[in-house]
């Protein structure tokens, strides 16, 4: 269980996170939801230690985050970042015998094998084992990258939109494939999300965050509900039902859009005629 | 063929090479004296090798930690530091005092100072300033000028006999090596190499960028500053055995002269 307790992070001067407190369960599929800004990758990122908090406590599995070594922290915990670029000349099987680091310190054993084996498989990348990366294409080597962060074979499982740059194909199977990973192997998966039919689809749970604050944490049938996508996005959105699940239609044209915004672009007009 | 079996090919086709060349450099040409003409090749050979050892071991963890395959080390400044040293010493000490005399003394006093220099320089720019690679460069380039600058205005105020003892010092040359700092540089670098080699793997991971690293268990700042403390060393101890080698230019230019005049 992680649980964070009154964090607040600025960078410089401006406040990205305020007294933010929130548990994620064990066991359970939670994703992200929110506005651009609204601090889900800083939030991410400090779970993963990868920025100090400026205030407030995280605890992960009881022990504060701050007291973890980082070696057992690695094999706790493993995390996707948001941009995967590559400038290394390796191929697809040692980016993946990369996740194992934390275990073997560079050593690959037969657990490890089997392992990269699998991720290949599932994939979808086995003929592209000894491909260099920079022969890949950018949804090739998204995959690669989740690939890395599953051989490390960690119980908590962070994800900074890795449905990046992902066709429909392998953006559903890579939510199976974190499904799974929570039904069968009882692993815990917190999932940055930009689309939210994703998150209603595959989540257990949804966290909004709206201007670095807790927005809304319930189930996702509870989260995807009119007033609050409407609110959380500033949008005016339709939810549909679709096997007991909640989905929402935010494609609108132009009429629709600025329908919703009518009343402040005429304050922006009433200003700029001043 | 596979690209692990042509890395391994491309390999051995280069340490064939230079274990040719160096034998070529030997033993081609040698009019006379066998003995005499080892005594002076061999520590040229061994200084060439050391040196470029020195120099690619601080490069990879150098260009690993800035995230640019372009760099080398010597762009912080550090030849210009020692350059600076080498002038100032002689102005301020004479050539007769004993930094200037004695090789072993000199080698160990320049290479403590450009040590001092350049870890304070990898602070600067790894820890204040981070990822601020042009700020970097701009600051060897600036001090390069500065130290040409000062040593022109050294050139003028020393005594000319004075002087030539700073230009010996501070042109790149293999000529004319003690072999005594051979000695030395070998003690002092091969513990740097293999400290390096045990941590070629931590040094992969880095390559991934320092939050993949981080993930993966590798605490990035720590390991940087041991990197550093390697860099260092071994970049000013090649200076300070043959001079300034900047992107070893002059080495190759005279490989290159050599070859093509012995033919």
């Amino acid at each position: 269980m992680i649980q964070v307790e009154h964090v607040h992070k600025n960078y410089g001067n401006t406040p990205i996170i305020k007294d933010l407190s929130l548990t994620i369960e064990k066991g359970k599929l939670t994703a992200l939801i929110g506005p651009n800004g609204a601090g889900k990758t800083t939030f991410l990122n400090m779970i993963g230690r990868l920025t100090p908090v400026d205030g407030g406590k995280i605890l992960i599995d009881g022990k504060d985050l701050s007291h973890w070594n980082r070696n057992d922290l690695a094999k706790r915990l493993a995390i996707l970042k948001q941009k995967n670029t590559m400038t290394a000349q390796i191929t697809v099987r040692e980016l993946l015998a990369f996740g194992r680091f934390p275990h073997m310190k560079g050593k690959i054993g037969p657990k490890c094998k089997q392992l990269i084996k699998h991720s290949l498989k599932y994939l979808g990348m086995e003929e592209y084992e000894y491909t260099y990366l920079n022969d890949l294409s950018g949804g090739q080597l998204q995959r690669d990258f989740i690939g890395m962060v599953l051989c490390q074979d960690t119980d908590y499982i962070l994800l900074d939109e890795p449905l990046n740059n992902l066709d429909m194909k392998y953006g559903v199977q890579i939510m199976n494939i974190l499904r799974d990973l929570v039904d069968e192997m009882g692993r815990t998966v917190i999932i940055v999300l930009h689309d939210i039919n994703f998150a209603a689809a595959y989540a257990d749970r949804i966290v909004g965050f709206k201007d670095g604050e807790k927005f809304i944490d319930d189930v996702s049938t509870q989260v995807i509900q009119k007033p609050v996508i409407d609110e959380l996005f500033d949008m005016d959105v339709e939810i549909i039902k679709h096997n007991q699940q909640n989905y929402c239609l935010y494609y609108q044209d132009r009429k629709q859009f600025f329908n919703h915004k009518v009343h402040e672009l005429n304050e922006v007009k009433k200003a700029v005629n001043q | 063929m596979t690209n692990k079996k042509k890395n391994s090919l491309y390999l051995g086709l280069l340490i064939f090479l230079s274990i040719i060349s160096g034998a070529l450099y030997l033993f081609i040409n040698i009019r006379g004296n066998w003995e005499f003409a080892l005594y002076l090749r061999l520590p040229k050979l061994m200084a060439f090798f050391i040196v470029a050892i020195c120099i690619s071991f601080a490069t990879i963890p150098f260009q690993t930690m800035t995230e640019n395959h372009l760099l080398s080390p010597n762009i912080i400044g550090i030849d210009s530091l020692y350059t600076f040293f080498q002038t100032a010493s002689v102005f301020y000490f004479s050539s007769h005092s004993i930094i200037n005399t004695n090789s072993i003394v000199n080698f160990i006093v320049s290479t403590v100072l450009v040590l001092g220099a350049s870890i304070g320089l990898f602070y600067l720019f790894f820890k204040k300033f981070p990822n601020q690679i042009y700020l970097m460069l701009l600051f060897g380039v600036t001090l390069g000028t500065l130290v040409n600058s000062l040593n022109q205005f050294l050139q003028v105020v020393i005594d000319p006999n004075e002087y030539t003892v700073v230009l010996s010092r501070t042109l790149t040359s293999f000529n004319q090596i003690n072999v005594h700092l051979i000695g030395l540089t070998f003690f002092v670098a091969t513990p740097c190499i293999l400290y390096l080699f045990a941590k070629s793997k931590v040094l992969d991971v880095i390559h991934l960028g320092r939050d993949y690293a981080r993930s993966l268990g590798i605490e990035v700042d720590q390991e940087y500053l041991k990197f550093f403390v390697m860099i260092s060393i071994l970049t000013a101890i090649s200076t300070s055995l043959v001079g300034p080698v900047s992107f070893f230019r002059l080495f190759r230019c005279k490989c290159l002269l050599s070859f093509i005049f012995y033919l």
